[in-house]
């Protein structure tokens, strides 16, 4: 049997788990969408440029 | 696109603001003596319901001004809040679920406070699934204004649940129901990190927002891009 202090401290833990999964996540897709729509942008602007150049 | 100082000094703040409410709640604000330290918990878990309200009632005002002078850029701000109140609800929820099961001796019970949370979390979550049906920009704008005005209802609906119906979801600020379970009284200390959690919580917010707004500008302009290539 685990104490009732120890107990209530997994729980605080587990908490402080769940807060960072699910703000450090979405802030992981907020960089990882910003990176793809980069390599996009430059990908597009190179097609345009030959377009011109074409 | 181009670094953004305003936005660079906004986010490092926000970082050293939410270590500073760390700092507070692990070890500024005393332990709390019934219920030990997952009542820590409860600093953050407001914080994040406050900000999920918050970014629901943006997206609201966003909405009006979208419905009013058609708007695109307050569409956008309108989609970007929801999506963080999203994920500032989930938070909050899922946070009290935890909470819940060492004082409640269970994660879940269809308490009115946790049913008209889940109605929000349910509401906002259709709204980023149904806008991305409709293709035309000011119809999907128009459809998304109209539905996140309404959606906005369930948000004081949740505030008001645990004031004015029976339920034992606690009621730390002003006058609770005798049934609930898990209150207490604040001390001068837990009140300060309660209102510093809400601070950092809030500038955090305002960062995110403003990231998520750049996104979506971008996300834009590369779907431009790629039309006007399409076209030629």
């Amino acid at each position: 049997m685990v104490s009732p202090a120890a107990e209530t401290t997994f729980y605080l833990w587990l908490a402080a788990g769940a807060f960072a999964l699910l703000g450090g996540g979405y802030i992981a897709l907020l960089v990882q969408r910003w990176r793809a729509l980069q390599v996009a942008l430059a990908g597009l602007q190179a097609s345009e440029q030959q377009e011109v150049g074409r | 696109m181009q670094r953004n100082v305003g936005l660079q000094i906004l986010s490092v703040g926000s970082g050293l603001l939410l270590l500073a409410a760390l700092y507070l709640v692990f070890v500024y604000a005393p332990l709390e003596a019934v219920m030990g330290a997952v009542q820590r918990v409860f600093y953050f878990h407001v914080a994040a319901g406050w900000v999920g309200a918050l970014a629901f009632l943006v997206a609201f005002v966003a909405g009006l001004l979208h419905l009013r002078r058609g708007s695109l850029l307050a569409d956008r701000v309108a989609l970007c809040s929801s999506e963080i109140g999203l994920v500032f609800i989930s938070m909050n929820i899922v946070s009290g679920a935890i909470w819940a099961r060492p004082i409640w001796n269970t994660w879940w019970t269809w308490d009115p406070r946790l049913t008209t949370a889940t109605i929000s979390w349910l509401l906002y979550a259709a709204y980023l699934l149904l806008r991305q049906g409709i293709e035309d920009p000011q119809r999907r704008g128009r459809f998304a204004a109209v539905y996140g005005v309404i959606a906005f209802a369930s948000v004081p609906l949740t505030f008001a649940a645990i004031r004015i119906f029976r339920s034992i979801h606690p009621v730390v600020i002003g006058a609770g129901a005798p049934g609930a379970k898990g209150s207490f009284d604040m001390t001068p200390a837990m009140r300060d990190t309660l209102l510093f959690s809400l601070l950092a919580f809030t500038v955090l917010y305002g960062a995110l927002l403003w990231h998520r707004l750049r996104l979506e500008r971008l996300s834009e302009r590369v779907a431009q891009l790629r039309l006007r290539i399409l076209q030629a």
